[in-house]
């Protein structure tokens, strides 16, 4: 890939979901989390990031809140709703699917 | 949930938005911040840390931009941008606005005024429950529908399927006595009126069925309206047993105090749309005040009846039910009734129709005018939105720089086309609000009309939901439909339009084309407004000057009913020869003489007719009408042959008559029918002495009624007459002292002295509310018109004044700057006119049935509405072309 930043179209969105399943967070913790465990592989810039936070705060999937964080600064956690938790679990079924597929026609001798 | 969660997060965007917007830039500035953090903590120094996450994290205010998008509400906040920009252009340009905010204003407030009493008389149903499922029962009849009897209530009552209450309630008003000038009326009621109508009282009771069964002897009851309960009596809860007496009215030999059971709701105002009724009682009670009872007479009618359709009935059905019963009613009268009688019940048809509005009777005088001024009133409006379009197309052009700098810079063709139609909308409602002001203006005025001069009669005019819902969507829909072609047209301003006035010559093209179009078809409307109008006019006077065969001018006539007095036979001959001797001696009395009917204002009665010796013709139809001697002469009708009665025929003379020349031309041809015998049914058999020349009897529209005169002192009338008095002079003043000089002979009711032909004019209610309101219509239109044509010549101007300013320096002289404009305006007129004349000759055909005395396609209308568009054109283009010749070269190419 010639760069690693660009995501499949939607995908964002999945990753997003995911992270944040795991336990709550803000953006910033967001942005690295997805770094991280894509090894590096992924880098989710803030351009993307926020409007794509905001759009799914609009549809429902997440919801915000101000805490305070580990150094005493306000930051805005994002938790997944129920129906984001709904809408996870079909994102990914989704992303296995499409995969799966991709693999097959990629991986065929 | 979730939409709901959403909407509230939408909704907190809007209307927090600056608190949103904080909260992102917090959340980015902390973001930021980690950056930075975690910059320094691989070893960057402060400074380099902060440049790098700086770098990395790009456009903040694009970021901004695209997170607002998420939020999607930009729609809201570019409409609240758009509004306010909107609100500054219209300030900058104050008479471009007075002038589009008046047309609009103008066209809205006459179209809400007409919608105003259409909705009264048609759309607003009866505050009562269901009004939809109510229809009126009554007999078919050209004037409307006739009353039934009681007995005929009764039997429908009682044997029909089709309604689940059938009401009954006194066409006649009773009035109570108060001491004031317009005493409370009031009605009889059938027990179950009110039940039928499922109203429940204010205070008290209501009338029931147990009211019907109130004797000769019983306790007198009545229920009154809200209105009376607060204007008598304070709205004192009190009034329950106070009494109230009733009996003033003109049949009335008694008065009798009622006792007040109950209070009727504030919104309930009786059955007829303008009429409020004040009070109500059982109507088997209708015989206490003097009268004869009207409960068992089967020909009496006198009751409005209104049924609640059963749901699986249709007006159809339910009339179907109706008229079988009825026939077997006529049936059941054969032994009791004459052969006439009973061909003339037949006769007659029953009809149902709708009482969700009210009772049919003003919905059929108005319902076809009113739809008529409606359909007229809505061209009104196109021509006021043909003006608001030339007067954005005409800015329009001097905004063309604007919108191509605006187009440059990035706004979208849809943004500029939105922002325009903003300021239309608000045109639109400023329109509408001041067009409500108009409106309440108007619709009182054509209420008034309407209420023809009938102190009894006010139509709730006051603007309710649906007249506000028609006036903003009205004036909305017309503003924004108006804006539309300029928007679009302004919205396509290329970007070298940006070069100057240069390119503007040409893509004004198409634009002047569109104004002088949207001209023309203001002159075509204007043509088909003025034709109706004028040719209303000319209907009235037709009427007021036409010669009708009997002379209106100076002529009073005061009722004379001396039941009261008990007179009878031949001293009710001598009281009425009393009256006339009495009345002829008046100062100021030029002839008087006695009349049962009236032409036109109370005529009607018609009878069978048959000449001696002569096959019987069963369905010969004339009217009748009793009169004393001098009839002829006091009514200025003119005697063609024989002579006039005398005061040698009285009771105990041979019956005689006079018949119209009308009659004699049918029944008698060429023969002269003087000597002649002939049965005039319900009259008897008398001999013709007279003939006398047609005129008009029942109606102004009628065509040679046949009529014949029977002497009023053979059989007198205990009922009453019509004195019938030509004064000399002063006509009114005279009749007053006729009528004094009446009340001192006997104490019998003489009725108020009125005008011949004010009355006669009174019945021309209709006509005189076309020709008013239509013709009002047609100045407007008119008027837009006029302003429309000036607004386009003017701009025209402007826009040249540089050419015209050349072509003065080369020597042009003023004529020949001034003569383009005026043929310019010539011959948009001309256009407009080539098509409204040929249109207005189609639509005026639907003015047919009222016009009298002038043809639809009358030559003299039609010139003279072409006549008065010219020379208003003529007017309209004389200030800009006198303009155009005052143009001084120097000014205007110093402009160039």
């Amino acid at each position: 890939m010639s760069k690693p930043t660009d995501l499949v179209q939607g995908t964002l969105d999945l990753l997003i979901l995911k992270v944040i399943g795991l336990e709550p967070m803000h953006g910033w913790a967001i942005a690295q989390r997805i770094s991280q465990m894509s090894t590096d592989v992924l880098q989710v810039g803030q351009g993307s990031l926020y409007p794509a936070l905001h759009k799914l705060e609009q549809q429902g999937w997440i919801e915000a809140e101000w805490r305070d964080s580990e150094n005493n600064r306000r930051a805005k956690y994002y938790t997944l709703t129920r129906e984001g938790r709904r809408a996870l679990k079909q994102e990914a079924a989704q992303w296995e699917r499409l995969s799966k597929a991709i693999s097959l026609i990629v991986n065929h001798a | 949930m979730r939409a709901l969660k959403t909407a509230r997060l939408r909704l907190r965007s809007v209307f927090r938005g600056r608190r949103v917007e904080e909260e992102l830039d917090e959340e980015l500035r902390d973001h930021l911040q980690r950056q930075i953090d975690l910059h320094i903590a691989a070893g960057m120094s402060r400074p380099d840390a902060r440049a790098a996450a700086a770098r990395a994290f790009g456009n903040v205010a694009l970021f901004r931009e695209q997170v607002r998008d998420a939020h999607r509400v930009r729609w809201v906040e570019d409409l609240g941008r758009d509004v306010v920009y909107a609100l500054r252009s219209i300030r900058r340009t104050p008479g471009h606005t007075a002038v589009t905010v008046l047309s609009l204003a103008l066209a809205i407030g006459a179209n809400t005024a007409t919608f105003s009493l259409v909705n009264a008389l048609m759309l607003r149903g009866l505050p009562v429950d269901d009004p939809g499922r109510l229809v009126e029962l009554g007999f078919e009849r050209p004037a409307g529908l006739g009353n039934f009897s009681y007995p005929l209530y009764q039997r429908v009552r009682d044997q029909n399927h089709a309604f689940t209450q059938l009401l009954a309630m006194s066409s006649p008003v009773i009035r109570a006595v108060d001491g004031t000038d317009t005493p409370p009326v009031g009605r009889y009621v059938s027990g179950n009126f009110f039940d039928g109508l499922r109203l429940t009282p204010e205070l008290g009771r209501l009338l029931t069925p147990d009211d019907d069964r109130i004797d000769e002897q019983g306790a007198l009851v009545a229920v009154i309206g809200y209105g009376l309960w607060q204007r008598r009596f304070g709205r004192d809860p009190g009034v329950l047993g106070r009494t109230l007496i009733v009996g003033a009215g003109p049949f009335d030999a008694a008065t009798r105090g009622h006792t007040i059971v109950g209070v009727l709701p504030r919104t309930f105002q009786g059955l007829t749309v303008g009429r409020t009724d004040d009070f109500f009682l059982p109507i088997t009670t209708n015989a206490r005040l003097g009268q004869r009872s009207l409960l068992a007479s089967p020909g009496a009618g006198w009751l409005k009846v209104v049924g609640r359709l059963r749901p699986e009935h249709s007006r159809d059905t339910a009339r179907a039910e109706v008229e079988v019963l009825y026939s077997r009613f006529v049936d059941d009268l054969a032994a009791m009734a004459s052969e006439t009688e009973l061909r003339q019940r037949r006769a007659q048809h029953v009809a149902v129709e709708s009482a969700r509005a009210g009772l049919s009777g003003p919905q059929r005088e108005f319902g076809r005018p009113l739809l008529l001024l409606m359909g007229a009133v809505g061209l009104v409006l196109l021509v006021a939105c043909a003006n608001v379009v030339n007067l954005l197309l005409a800015r329009g052009m001097t905004r063309r720089a604007e919108m191509a700098v605006r187009l440059a810079i990035g706004a979208s063709r849809g943004r500029l086309v939105r922002q325009l139609l903003a300021e239309s909308a608000i045109a639109g409602l400023l329109g509408g609000g001041l067009g409500l002001a108009v409106a309440m203006w108007g619709t009182t005025r054509i209420a008034r009309l309407m209420a023809n001069e009938d102190p009894a009669v006010a139509y709730d005019v006051a603007p309710d939901g649906t007249v506000l819902l028609f006036t903003a969507v009205a004036s909305l829909g017309a503003a924004l439909v108006a804006g539309l072609l300029p928007a679009a047209r302004l919205s396509r301003a290329k970007v070298p339009s940006l070069r100057g006035d240069a390119s503007v010559g040409d893509a004004g093209g198409a634009v002047r084309i569109w104004m002088r179009g949207l001209i023309a078809a203001q002159v075509a409307l204007s043509v088909l407004l003025l034709a109706g109008a004028l040719l209303l006019v000319a209907t009235l006077r037709h009427y007021r000057t036409d010669d009708f065969g009997f002379d209106r001018g100076g002529v009073v006539t005061i009722r004379i009913e001396p039941a009261r007095t008990g007179l009878a036979g031949e001293q009710l001959v001598a009281y009425y020869r009393e009256a006339l001797h009495r009345t002829r001696s008046q100062p100021g009395v030029r002839n008087a003489t006695l009349s049962l009917g009236m032409p036109v204002i109370s005529a009607g009665i018609d009878t069978s007719f048959a000449v001696e010796g002569q096959p019987r013709d069963a369905d010969a139809l004339v009217f009748v009408n009793d009169v004393t001697d001098a009839y002829f002469a006091t009514t200025g009708t003119q005697l063609l042959a024989g002579r006039d009665f005398g005061s040698q025929d009285g009771p105990g003379s041979p019956a005689v008559a006079i018949v119209n020349h009308a009659l004699a031309r049918r029944y008698f041809g060429s023969r002269s029918p003087i000597g002649q015998r002939v049965d005039a049914g319900i009259r008897g058999v008398v001999e013709i002495v007279g003939v006398v020349a047609t005129t008009k009897y029942e109606s102004l529209r009628e065509n040679d009624s046949p009529i014949i005169y029977v002497h009023a002192l053979q059989r007198p009338n205990p009922g009453g007459l019509n004195l019938v008095v030509k004064t000399e002079s002063d006509p009114l003043r005279t009749g007053q002292s006729v009528r004094q000089a009446l009340r001192a002979l006997a104490p019998a009711r003489i009725g108020p002295v009125s005008l011949l032909a004010s009355e006669i004019d009174r019945t021309l209610v209709r006509e005189r509310l076309i020709a008013r309101v239509l013709g009002a219509f047609a100045v407007l239109a008119l008027l837009l018109a006029a302003a429309g044509l000036y607004g386009v010549l003017a701009y025209n101007i402007t826009r040249r004044t540089a050419e015209i300013g050349v072509r003065l320096a080369l020597g042009a002289t003023r004529g020949a700057v001034l003569w383009p404009v005026l043929t310019e305006s010539m011959k948009l007129v001309s256009v407009g006119i080539a098509i409204g004349v040929p249109a207005a000759l189609a639509l005026t055909q639907f003015l047919d049935s009222l016009l009298y005395g002038v043809s639809p396609t009358d030559g003299r209308v039609m010139g003279g509405v072409v006549f008065l568009l010219f020379v208003v054109a003529l007017a309209a283009a004389a200030i800009p072309a006198w303009r155009a010749s005052r143009v001084n070269p120097l000014v205007a190419l110093r402009s160039e």
